[in-house]
């Protein structure tokens, strides 16, 4: 089989090979999936590019933390699956490959429908089921308010947002991506500003100056401040990125005057949290929702395993030079 | 009496103004305290120079945030507080004048057989420091805090409160040579910042045998927050009190998000007035106790009168070790 295999750091045009490997074959209580769609998250690249903090603990070693596929063996002792099963592997099977072979009790069963957005539920479901449950005991009609609204994350948090009730205020920084939230089911979109103050009364008018219990941040760097004035008195900033690449800038006028508190979001201890039934279950729900349409990512581009540099490079793009997520498709 | 007046932005020669003006008398629940001595602390100068902290519209304005006087009127109806009693009048009320009217209820009783200095700090920064210590940071006896500028007026105080409650502190300052002096005040460790997370961290960890640290308080902002965060064990807190240095905290995505940190801003004013007015006259009168006997604790660079706020201003602009107080029993330069 083909694969792509990360032997170093650095640009991912040379730390990232296409390789040959044999066809793997499953062993007891495992299935070999071949992969129709693995998704591009920016967490891949900063490993390639040695980022501290993301780099893989081993090399070589086949990346890709998730995708979806259909089940083409079966090891000894495999009763849940059988050959011709669509489904997802669990986090970080290393689905940047054509045959991923992972224990059967890792994986779960996947919807017919699109297989390019199906490849995109674990991570940006699960983080976005974590934000709206953990950080805030929101109410019927309380309002989210977050930036990156146009991101993957963000727009799955609209939509999951308002299947719960919610309402949401997105923040966003082109006004050309303004109307196709509002047609996902966006609130309120208002455009970003560097002042705070001006952002925060465009938020506050747009909300009708609900308090704000909740405000997600995966810009930080100046954003998280600006999101901090913008939730209300007691109300919680969870920052879950850095599109910026800067640290997340909060003034001591800003957290104290409403008693704002600053969190970090990890989905491997919200995970953590719940048990396997739990996750199984938020999993399925998404996944039906992908299935039926209603969960829709942008994607801005899906590659083959041999054009898989141009899609990393893609990747690293941002704002209208990436409209939305690259997927690869291993098996074309 | 006299009164110093915020009248503009800039040189402190020019923004104020002494003025001599008729005594007040005490309005219905009001007393009139003549205070005895006040600090400057470093918020005057940037009141003086930054409109937007202090915008043109609220001038004038009189400085003084917190300070100790003794009652010479009360009204009628005022019950509980007696002429010649020592009190803390309300923080923030405006104290570099001779003589205020404020309501009584808003005062608290201070102790009156201890020198009036020993008491010049009490309600923002003895406060702020008990606050801080009593809400986020009710740790088992033993266990670690970090803060910067610990050699301040309120962190040598976070280090006192903290010994009595039985924590133990890492003190991060900016130079060498106070280990000494801040151990002496009950200090356990004191760690130099050497201008990055991962070295401080190093250096912490150093001193305090790998110890778990849970809270951490920055009283700086700017990357010595992010600095501090990086100290804190996973799931640990971080207290942003003072935002002094000017810029905003920065905290590592990753010390968000790898070790669940949380980070918080307390604010004075915020966090006491969450109390009845029961506790917060405990509160007090603990505060007043320790600063009697010296427990809490500011080293004074300087004592000026009233007449000499343009030599306390510029002393105040001027690196210096301590506070700066104003004792209105004084009409000259103190050594």
């Amino acid at each position: 089989m083909r694969a792509l295999q990360q032997i170093g750091y650095g640009d991912p045009a040379t730390a990232v090979r296409l390789v040959e490997l044999p066809d793997p074959v499953p062993g007891a209580g495992e299935v070999v999936i071949r992969m129709e769609a693995a998704a591009v998250h920016l967490a891949d690249i900063k490993n390639f590019l040695g980022e501290r903090d993301f780099r893989a603990k081993t090399l070589p070693r086949i990346p890709g933390y998730e995708g979806v596929g259909r089940i083409v063996a079966t090891g000894a002792g495999v009763s849940d699956f059988k050959t011709g099963d669509r489904v997802f592997p669990w986090w970080g099977a290393g689905t940047f490959a054509e045959l991923v072979c992972t224990p059967a009790a890792n994986v779960m069963p996947a919807p017919e429908g699109d297989a390019v957005q199906l490849s995109l539920m674990l991570v940006n479901g699960m983080t976005a089921v974590i934000l709206l449950e953990d950080f805030a005991d929101l109410g019927p009609a309380d309002w989210v308010v977050q930036n990156g609204a146009n991101s993957n994350c963000g727009r799955y948090i609209v939509v999951l947002a308002k299947a719960r009730g919610l309402r949401t205020c997105n923040i966003v920084r082109r006004p050309e991506v303004m109307a196709d939230l509002t047609a996902l089911g966006a609130d309120a979109v208002v455009l970003d500003d560097p002042d705070p103050a001006i952002l925060a009364t465009r938020v506050a008018e747009a909300t009708g100056g609900a308090p704000l219990k909740l405000g997600l941040d995966m810009v930080a760097g100046t954003a998280t401040g600006r999101m901090a004035r913008c939730v209300g008195s007691g109300g919680t900033v969870v920052n879950y990125g850095f599109i910026s690449g800067e640290p997340c800038k909060i003034h001591f006028t800003e957290m104290f005057q409403k008693e704002v508190t600053l969190k970090g979001m990890s989905a491997g201890r919200g995970m953590a949290k719940r048990n396997r039934d739990d996750l199984r279950a938020i999993y399925t729900r998404l996944a039906a929702m992908i299935a039926d349409g209603r969960l829709k990512a942008a994607i801005a581009g899906t590659y083959t395993l041999d054009r898989a540099h141009e899609a990393f490079a893609h990747a690293l793009k941002t704002g209208a030079e990436r409209d939305g997520k690259i997927v690869l498709l291993p098996n074309g | 009496m006299l009164v110093l007046r915020q009248i503009g932005h800039g040189d402190p020669t020019t923004a104020l103004l002494l003025a001599d003006e008729p005594e007040p008398a005490p309005g219905p629940g009001e007393v009139v305290v003549a205070m005895e001595i006040a600090p400057l602390h470093g918020s005057e100068l940037m009141n003086l120079r930054d409109p937007t902290r202090v915008p043109p519209t609220a001038l004038p304005r009189i400085p003084g945030t917190e300070g100790v006087g003794r009652i010479v009127a009360k009204a009628a109806d005022v019950t509980g507080f007696e002429i010649g009693q020592r009190v803390f009048p309300p923080k923030y009320s405006g104290l570099l004048r001779e003589r205020v009217a404020v309501k009584a209820e808003q005062c608290y009783a201070a102790p009156g057989d201890c020198p009036a200095e020993n008491l010049a700090i009490v309600y923002t920064m003895g406060l702020t420091a008990w606050l801080l210590l009593e809400d986020y940071a009710k740790l088992p006896a033993g266990s670690w805090i970090v803060h910067d500028a610990a050699n301040s007026s309120i962190g040598r105080i976070i280090i006192a409160l903290a010994r009595g409650r039985g924590l133990r502190t890492v003190n991060v300052v900016r130079r060498p040579g106070l280990d000494t002096a801040l151990k002496a005040l009950g200090g356990d460790a004191v760690v130099v910042d050497p201008g990055n997370a991962d070295d401080l961290a190093r250096a912490v960890a150093a001193a305090t045998n790998g110890a778990e640290i849970c809270v951490g308080l920055d009283m700086i902002g700017g990357p010595l927050a992010g600095r501090i965060a990086r100290c804190l064990a996973p799931g640990g807190t971080l207290v942003l009190y003072g935002g002094t240095g000017g810029a905003a905290a920065e905290i590592d995505f990753m010390d968000l998000h790898r070790r669940d940190l949380t980070v918080t801003g307390m604010g004075l004013s915020r966090a006491f007035n969450r109390r009845s007015a029961g506790e917060k006259a405990a509160i007090m009168a603990e505060l007043g106790r320790l600063a009697a006997r010296g427990v809490i604790a500011t080293p004074i660079a300087a004592v000026y009168g009233l007449r000499d706020y343009r030599s306390a201003f510029a002393h105040l602009a001027r690196e210096h070790a301590g506070k700066i107080l104003i004792a209105f029993d004084r009409t000259r330069d103190a050594p």
